[in-house]
């Protein structure tokens, strides 16, 4: 420690030292000067002799501030030189090992980055993100949620312990531009914001201005878009755009590079009026004294007042919270959860990649044992070989290290070409910077220690004298060490390809197979209505929609919904029970959606029993559901549900509390199952018809979806957005996109698991199979004279061969008992998530072991058929 | 005075790498609190044949003795009222020449035995 600290005050303080030793050589100088003058030199000689005696004051100070202040860097660059001797001499385990640890490495770096640019890695083009907070009502799971406009102004003007709160929309939304009413918009993506939003995120502006207090149906234009698609064109300053065929001005264009705060780039900015609007998403600067926890807790408490006040109870009142600002936004939680889910899987596969490395290693001390009990006699102390062995993994690991960045420089952008084509564009820079740089290196350091310390210690803990005298014979510790890396190594690649398995069920159940509908041939096209300028008759811009698409030649069928399959299940309105008498049944929270005739037959989805909502079925006429099969056998067990009275109890947001309504169920249809929901737990459904959804709220029906089936095979999707702006020219379809794509979408987090479970089990079981090879190769090594005499004595060779065999399936048998436990834990907390799949699949399970138990035989027996082999005479002849 | 020193330098003995530490302490040990000068004349009286030994090279060796906390130096002043720099042992240098003694028994009596044994 002293040395330490000794060191880097020399480091930091070289003037002294030297200044120091030029006195001390001063007076060495003098001291032989005299001495020489003694023995009768002349003085001027005697200067040159003193001199000659002392080898040259440069050179010495030169050698001396060596010493002081580098002489570690010299040991370790030594032991660096000879661990990468030692690597170039054996390389193929230098390549494989490289490579294993770089996957292992390459695919946590890989996620990070992904995790980086989500949570760390601020936006660019804001002023010191660290000091930025986003603001909302808190969700169960840690995350945020909007809150009202209302609640946002409320905020604005009570909070002290921030410097300025804004405001912004969830998302951008998808609106209609065009430079003049006399052309067709095109579709861009809006992001309402309130008019402090670019002062407080610290946002430039490269052109005009930014928003100033006041401003109303004005734009601030992405410098990307103004240069892309009005070619930059100045004059669009201060003139006007018709946004959804609302005139805005163009106050300004934002500094090239700012895209917005979240990870859909916004292709211009429109100002909140002081009317404002919806629900919001706050952000907050954060005073320089104030950390985040203290505003949070001012947060919270001025939600909870703020609720008080309007009468709101405190259990249904929803309270306010804070977060570090970040592209995730609200949903940090979830980046950090699925992030670290996805790391804990690969991060099984660089332990079994360690562990390989680290059982080689050991094998190799041993075979280095003379070289290291040489060291030790020579006086080598124990930390000096330690050190020295620990390099040589450090070496390796940063190998390693190395190549894991650049493959997670190739694995991510061919990662988001398999990815389902997205509905709109996504800014998530997948750049290396210091972060992603320190996470691997820290890793590839992380992991050596770990993984090196043990071998280490084991390694040149040599009783020198033993070892000299008569060569190596007992490594029986080494050994047991290595057989735990083996069973570590199996334990790892069982839970992979088990949780690999149960991914991929997931992924059948979840849709391939039968989701209830017919998946082929549907497209999907989505017209925001709910943007402010269009008329407030929806009610006949659908019908004149639908139709439209129904004329259309290539179009088979067509009907709309509010929700189609994929990505959501349903929407979340209220709850529902069998009966009109209030209070008499249990009530159930089923899936919502409003769809118009025709939808089931579209989809292809059966009409059990009933009939589908008609013509006949308007706002005047008395109003009837449909329901699922899983639904109506709850809400009717062992009963026909058709003709049955119905309560429905609809959430509106009214403080009262919700709307009541009794419904008559007139069609009972199949259920569907299309996203991550498992076989046999269909969600109970209830559809409500387009024409009578006024009754269950409004608002329902500002976003619907036409859902048309082709007649050929060409996609309806062109056909869709030139019909809807021929309709009227300032409309756009908000989303566009196959039935098939809308659902690979909303299963990607299941495919991305199953993928990375599949590919790193697959590894794993490689390097698992290499793991035992090695050491039952290692053990055969070892043994080799015992199992020669053995055979020279009579034994029968199929006795020698089970004899190493045992040795390996001990270890496949307590690896798999330790993997398949692990990987029953992991299937309880996987079942929690995706309810309905067993935590326990017998097939898998025996499936899995049955695999390991042939992998570890065939890894076992070339070794072991070696040792019986017919060179073992030789063996007795050795040493 | 020239042909002296071809001869001496060829009767030198190189040090080997890593004895001049020990030599250093063993001095300290014995003589007690030494300068540099006097350490280099001292090392050059008691060898039986002449050290190679560029007195320069001390300083690399004291600077690394003196950091492993063997030994410490202190400004003072000579007999002949000058300033120098004086060495002397600390309590964990004398434990370190004996480890460092018995490291080096145990060295020459390995060399001795690979030099001896028929090979």
């Amino acid at each position: 420690m002293r040395r330490f600290f000794d060191r880097v005050l020399h480091l930091l303080r070289v003037r002294r030292p030297d200044a120091d030793l030029a006195r001390e050589l001063d007076a060495h100088l003098a001291l032989l000067q005299e001495s020489y003058q003694a023995r009768g030199l002349s003085p001027d000689d005697a200067r040159r002799a003193a001199r000659m005696a002392l080898g040259g004051v440069a050179q010495v100070t030169e050698q001396h501030r060596d010493a002081r202040s580098f002489r570690w860097l010299e040991d370790a660059l030594q032991d660096a030189a000879h661990g990468a001797r030692l690597l170039r001499r054996s390389p193929v385990f230098t390549i494989t090992a490289a490579l294993s640890l770089a996957i292992g490495i390459g695919a946590n770096t890989a996620i990070f980055t992904v995790a980086n640019s989500l949570l760390f890695r601020p936006p660019t083009g804001i002023a010191e993100a660290s000091e930025l907070i986003v603001i909302g009502s808190a969700r169960g799971d840690g995350g945020l949620n909007p809150l009202p406009y209302a609640s946002y102004r409320e905020l604005a003007s009570r909070v002290t312990s921030v410097r300025a709160v804004f405001a912004e929309g969830l998302f951008p939304r998808v609106m209609g531009l065009a430079r003049s009413t006399a052309v067709s918009a095109e579709a861009v993506l809006g992001h309402s914001v309130t008019t402090n939003y670019f002062a407080v995120l610290g946002v430039v502006p490269a052109r005009g201005r930014m928003f100033a207090e006041g401003d109303r149906s004005a734009a601030v234009l992405n410098h990307d878009y103004w240069t892309r698609r009005l070619g930059g064109d100045e004059r669009v300053l201060g003139g006007t755009l018709q946004v959804n065929g609302q005139p805005v001005t163009v106050v300004g264009v934002a500094a090239p590079g700012f895209q917005g705060t979240g990870i859909r780039a916004s292709d211009l900015w429109l100002a909140i009026g002081p009317e404002g609007g919806g629900s919001v998403v706050a952000g907050a600067r954060l005073r320089p004294d104030v950390p985040l926890a203290v505003a949070a807790a001012e947060i919270a408490a001025l939600g909870d007042a703020i609720a008080r006040d309007r009468g709101v109870a405190p259990q249904q009142a929803n309270r306010l919270n804070a977060l570090p600002f970040s592209r995730a936004g609200g949903n940090r939680n979830v980046v950090v959860g699925f992030a670290g889910a996805l790391m804990v899987l690969v991060s099984l596969v660089l332990a079994a990649a360690c562990a390989n490395v680290a059982g080689v290693m050991l094998t190799r001390a041993t075979a280095r044992a003379r070289e290291i009990s040489l060291r030790a006699a020579l006086g080598a102390g124990r930390g000096r070989l330690v050190r020295q062995l620990l390099t040589e993994m450090l070496v390796l690991c940063l190998i390693g290290g190395l190549l894991g960045l650049a493959l997670a420089q190739i694995v991510l952008p061919a990662a988001m070409l398999v990815l389902p084509p997205l509905p709109s564009s996504i800014v998530v820079p997948l750049t290396i910077d210091w972060r992603v740089l320190t996470f691997a290196l820290s890793l590839s350091l992380g992991v050596a220690v770990i993984f090196g310390v043990l071998p280490a210690l084991k390694s040149s803990r040599v009783d020198a004298r033993g070892v000299l005298e008569d060569g190596a014979r007992s490594a029986s510790g080494r050994s047991r060490l290595r057989s735990a890396f083996v069973v570590g190594q199996i334990a790892c690649s069982v839970l992979l390809v088990v949780l690999a398995t149960f991914f991929v069920r997931v992924l059948r159940h979840a849709g391939g197979d039968d989701p209830g509908f017919q998946v082929r041939g549907v497209d999907l096209a989505t017209i925001d209505a709910g943007v402010p300028g269009l008329g407030p008759d929806r009610a006949a811009l659908w019908r004149t929609v639908l139709e439209r698409v129904r004329q259309s030649p290539g179009v088979e069928r067509a009907s709309l919904a509010r929700v189609p399959p994929g990505g959501f299940e349903g929407i979340g309105v209220g709850e529902v029970a069998a009966g009109d008498q209030p209070g008499t049944s249990p009530m159930f929270k089923p899936g919502w959606n409003v769809v118009d005739t025709g939808y089931f037959a579209t989809l292809g989805i059966p009409i059990l029993a009933g009939r589908d909502f008609q013509s006949t079925d308007t706002a005047a006429s008395p109003l009837v559901v449909v329901v699922s099969e899983t639904l109506a056998r709850q809400l009717w067990p062992g009963r026909a549900a058709i003709g049955q009275p119905m309560r429905l109890s609809v959430v509106t947001g009214d403080p009262k509390g919700p709307l009541r309504l009794i419904a008559t169920v007139t069609g009972v249809v199949g259920d569907i199952r299309s996203s991550s929901l498992v076989d046999g737990m269909a969600d109970p459904y209830v559809y409500v018809a387009l024409a009578q959804s006024e009754a269950i709220g409004n608002g329902m029906t500002a976003q619907m979806s036409v859902v048309a089936r082709r007649r050929g095979a060409a996609a309806l999707t062109g056909t869709m957005a030139t019909l809807v702006q021929a309709i009227d020219r300032r409309l756009v379809l908000a989303n566009a996109q196959s039935l098939s794509d809308a659902i690979a979408l909303g299963l990607t987090p299941q495919r991305i698991l199953a993928t990375i479970c599949g590919v790193m089990g697959l590894i794993a079981v490689l390097l698992a199979s290499m793991g035992i090879y090695g050491v039952t190769a290692y053990t055969v090594a070892l043994r080799r004279r015992e199992l020669a005499i053995r055979l020279a004595l009579g034994a029968p060779r199929s006795r020698v061969l089970s004899l190493v065999l045992r040795q390996g399936s001990w270890l496949v048998a307590i690896g798999l008992g330790i993997g398949l436990t692990l990987s029953l834990g992991a299937g309880q907390v996987l079942s929690v998530f995706f309810y309905g799949l067993p935590a326990a699949h017998l097939p898998t399970l025996l499936g899995t072991a049955s695999l390991f138990v042939v992998i570890g035989a065939a890894a076992s027996v070339i070794p072991a058929r070696q040792a019986v082999g017919d060179g073992w005479r030789r063996s007795l002849q050795e040493d | 005075m020239a042909a002296k020193a071809d001869k001496t330098a060829a009767d030198r003995v190189e040090l080997l790498h890593g004895t001049l530490d020990l030599i250093v302490l063993r001095a300290l040990a014995t003589m007690g609190p030494l300068h540099a000068y006097e350490l280099a004349s001292r090392l050059e009286q008691v060898a039986e044949h002449p050290l190679m030994l560029n007195q320069g090279t001390l300083y690399p060796a004291l600077v690394r003795l003196e950091q492993r906390g063997w030994i410490k130096g202190t400004w003072r002043q000579t007999e002949s009222r000058r300033d120098a720099k004086y060495y002397a042992l600390a309590p964990a240098g004398k434990r370190a020449v004996e480890d460092q003694a018995a490291r080096w028994r145990r060295l020459s009596v390995f060399v001795d035995k690979l030099l001896t044994d028929d090979v």
